[in-house]
């Protein structure tokens, strides 16, 4: 048996979903799309229930990612079972989702979720009178404290029916409605009529007709169809809360949104809340690696270099064992934390003030306050950032967004910018490149708004209420990012790493340095072992590091390089070429040449910048 | 209905005078105005007591210099409220102009007047508002004339505005302001104002949208 775990974003439908299925947990990604679906089964009375958490959509006509799947999804009868899940303390909103999906005539029962809210607010909601008028079950929890959760699933598989509630359209609606569904052979039903109106479905002759007839609405009414039944289904969502939903005056709860969404205090939280995220990262990041590191090298690396294996399998044992280090010297302390700060600011609600408070400077780079979404996760890793570039409009605005994320330093970067210039030059040394690197992002986006054509389209954005973020959601989230992350991260860096090793066996990275050293030596100053470095970060960016240490021989690099030097290698391996994965994902969803539009103006970048510093320091003015 | 037919009259004979040179039959009349001919011919001989209509030897009817002003003046209230009615209120062509006809003979001069500012103040304002213009799938099913910012538009609200919304422009995020409940009819508190980006509250969800979005929902200032 199958059951959809469907509702508005912000609902608590995930927290259900993990009080219902435990561990075990699927992530699965639908072809064609970047929407992540979570699937896991439960066994209730010796029978397996598979349950299925659809994203958070507002709507089942909508024409985002999430929407066309869920859908879709729900078009396909690939559950036995829906379960509405609602807000209840914002029930006439959610209401309207669960009008829609009733048309849909698939088995649902309706869960009115955070009663305990709805509860200390004074909302009292007639779950029977409810039941009565939609013909569905209707069960109250709360998700938090886990009440009548645990009847979710008898309720849903014994007493889920199709309802008998139909929403009143416009007279018009509901005449064309009829007409559809005697128009087309094979007997369309009312609810593939109503999206037909909208230009959606499958049936070519349904779809013909539907746009003749939604074309006359259009004039007549002078709105488009789609609103005119959005207004309907409203009015009706407002009638049926009338007759359910009685409020007494409630707890007034203390509005810590006053102080976080004014201009002032709010702005400058934001920064001070983005600053101590990126702070707390780099130093927790380079606490833990550096004993990750130092484990690796007395247990693992040093038994092997006294192993005295052949040259051979050395070479690869070596390169792979330094892969793993790396990797994992990234990846938990690094991108761990990250994730784990990042899934308290999503689940606290406060990304999407951050979205409102940026919003105009946002504006000025031709984009959008859910634009700063993406570029907050870049900080983490680029790829999951580029693949949630999709969420954000209009082709102008994801061209800007990609360029801009791109040059977001990510954990890797602050693996180089904190492991060379942090260690060996200085604190503020390793501040200054986050400012250049954020002046030069800025300046970017200022001229990317002035090229770029195409047209802008603003933010609508949900602002949820504030909600303490519960601690096993917030684990829970963040180990499905890594685990997202080690899967995608760590065989790339494998293979690399060997191919690395291997090139450097057969002597070919001699030839390479020697190729490139010239450029790198007269342009930037470097020794010509960092060419290889630079090359090589373009696998990983911390390989950089990683590989600059190799080649030096020594992890003590100023014996090899001089501060100036190393500043101007951080500098240029943060800033240039995107790495592998990176550019992957964005010849992916942004095609060939944007993917190397961007590759090629981050080189050009890096460079130049390298190419000013090496320029200044030989004129004295450094230092 | 005796000023409508009276004005009426005026009306025909103006434009009988504008397109040819000459005056009025009485059959000409009725056939403009639908009146009867009898009809017609009282109306006639009361505008020629008043002083508005002169009777010549050949049988057609003149309009006196009092009858041109007179014909003027609702020309003028016909001009404006078609005016009116089709830009402001993304009327049908055709539509606004049957309706001006009649709406023309109740409306007073001091209406008249204040619509007439009401449009010009309008004309000073497409300037500033370029987005009107210029935003994307515009369908242009609210009038073919870049000036609708005579309508109040949630972006020219500010902190705790209690509104209702007129219209939604058809936008390319009208789908989803829709499903928010950003529907016409619906009522809107505006929570805070950053910059030009708002949070507002519809149906007790907080929203926070853009300056030109905001700009695409037309509404009316409730209290």
């Amino acid at each position: 048996m199958k059951i959809g775990l469907i509702g508005n974003p912000n609902v608590g439908k995930s927290l259900i979903f993990s009080h219902l299925t435990g561990i075990g947990v699927e992530v699965s990604n639908y072809p064609g799309t970047t929407v992540d679906i979570r699937s896991g089964v439960s066994c209730i009375n010796y029978t397996s229930v598979e349950i299925t958490d659809l994203p958070g959509i507002y709507s089942l006509d909508g024409e985002s990612d999430e929407e066309r799947l869920v859908r879709d999804l729900v078009l396909t009868n690939s559950f036995d079972v829906l379960v509405v899940v609602l807000d209840a303390v914002h029930l006439e909103r959610n209401l309207y989702l669960l009008l829609q999906v009733l048309e849909h005539h698939i088995p649902l029962i309706a869960v009115l979720n955070m009663a305990d809210e709805a509860e200390k607010l004074g909302i009292h909601i007639d779950t029977k009178a409810l039941s009565k008028i939609t013909g569905v079950p209707v069960l109250l929890t709360s998700a938090t404290l886990g009440k009548n959760i645990a009847d979710i699933i008898p309720v849903a598989k014994e007493r889920a029916t199709t309802g008998t509630y139909q929403v009143a359209y416009d007279r018009h609606i509901e005449a064309a409605v009829r007409t559809l569904m005697r128009v087309s052979d094979n007997g369309p039903t009312r609810v593939q009529s109503l999206l037909a109106l909208q230009g959606i479905g499958t049936d070519a002759t349904l779809l013909e007709a539907a746009k003749t007839i939604s074309g006359e609405m259009d004039e007549e009414h002078r709105m488009p169809v789609s609103s005119i039944l959005a207004g309907n289904r409203h009015h009706a969502a407002s009638e049926i809360k009338q007759r359910i939903v009685t409020k007494t005056p409630g707890k007034e709860t203390f509005g810590l949104d006053n102080w976080l969404l004014k201009p002032f205090p709010g702005i400058p939280l934001m920064v001070g809340i983005l600053l101590s995220m990126l702070l707390a990262v780099f130093f927790i990041g380079s606490f833990f690696e550096e004993l990750i590191v130092e484990a690796f090298e007395i247990w693992v690396l040093a038994p092997l270099a006294a192993a005295s294996l052949d040259p051979l399998v050395y070479e690869i044992l070596f390169s792979f064992i330094i892969a793993i280090q790396a990797g994992l010297g990234i990846a938990f302390p690094f991108v761990f934390t990250f994730y784990l700060l990042m899934s308290v600011v999503e689940d606290t609600g406060y990304m999407s003030r951050i979205a409102f408070l940026a919003d105009r400077i946002m504006h000025r780079f031709g984009l959008h306050g859910q634009a700063i979404i993406p570029m907050v996760l870049g900080l983490g890793c680029n790829v999951p950032a580029i693949m949630a570039i999709r969420q954000i409009g209009t082709k102008r605005e994801r061209h800007i967004a990609a360029f801009l994320i791109t040059m977001v330093p990510c954990s890797a970067r602050t693996v180089i910018i904190a492991g060379i210039v942090a260690v060996f030059i200085g604190l503020y040394a390793a501040i200054s490149i986050y400012l250049i690197i954020l002046a030069l992002i800025l300046l970017t986006g200022l001229i990317l708004s002035k090229v770029t054509p195409g047209t802008q389209l603003g933010m609508v954005l949900e602002v949820p209420p504030l909600r303490t973020p519960s601690l096993v959601m917030v684990l829970k989230k963040a180990w499905i990012n890594i685990r997202e992350f080690l899967y995608i991260a760590m065989p790339l860096l494998m293979v690399s790493s060997v191919f690395l090793g291997l090139l450097g066996f057969y002597g070919v990275l001699t030839v390479m340095e020697n190729a490139t050293a010239p450029v790198v030596h007269d342009i930037l100053g470097l020794p010509p072992f960092a060419s290889t470095a630079l090359l090589f970060g373009i696998l990983r960016k911390e390989m950089a590091f990683e590989t600059l240490v190799v080649l030096a021989g020594t992890a003590n690099l100023p014996e090899v390089m001089t501060n100036i030097q190393l500043y101007i290698f951080a500098l240029v391996s943060t800033l240039f070429v995107p790495c592998v994965s990176t550019i992957a994902v964005l010849y992916r969803e942004q095609g060939l040449k944007t993917a190397a539009l961007i590759s090629l103006y981050t080189v050009f970048l890096g460079f130049t910048a390298g190419a000013v510093f090496h320029w200044l320091s030989l004129q004295g003015l450094l230092f | 209905m005796v000023i409508a037919e009276r004005e009426d009259t005026l009306l025909s004979l103006m434009r009988q005078a504008k397109q040819t040179g000459l005056g009025g039959k009485t059959e000409d009349i009725a056939c403009h105005t639908g009146l009867s001919e009898v009809r017609v011919r009282e109306i006639l001989s009361d505008l020629e007591k008043t002083g508005e209509v002169t009777h010549q030897e050949d049988g057609t009817y003149h309009l006196s210099p009092a009858g041109i002003q007179a014909a003027e003046v609702i020309m003028r209230k016909h001009h404006v409220l078609e005016t009116f009615l089709q830009e402001m209120l993304g009327m049908d062509h055709e539509l606004a102009h049957a309706q001006a006809c009649t709406m023309e003979h109740h409306a007073t001069d001091d209406t008249i007047n204040r619509l007439r500012r009401f449009l010009r103040k309008d004309r000073g304002c497409q300037v500033g508002c370029p987005a009107f213009t210029g935003l994307p799938g515009h369908h242009g099913y609210m009038g073919h004339h870049g000036r609708r910012c005579a309508f109040k538009s949630l972006a020219d609200c500010s902190n705790g505005d209690k509104v209702r919304i007129d219209a939604v422009r058809g936008c390319g995020r009208g789908g989803r302001l829709a499903d928010l409940g950003l529907v016409p009819g619906e009522r809107v508190t505006v929570k805070q104002r950053m910059a030009d980006t708002l949070l507002i509250n519809v149906k007790d969800c907080d929203i926070a949208i853009s300056p030109e979005i905001a700009r695409s929902v037309l509404v009316e200032v409730e209290n």
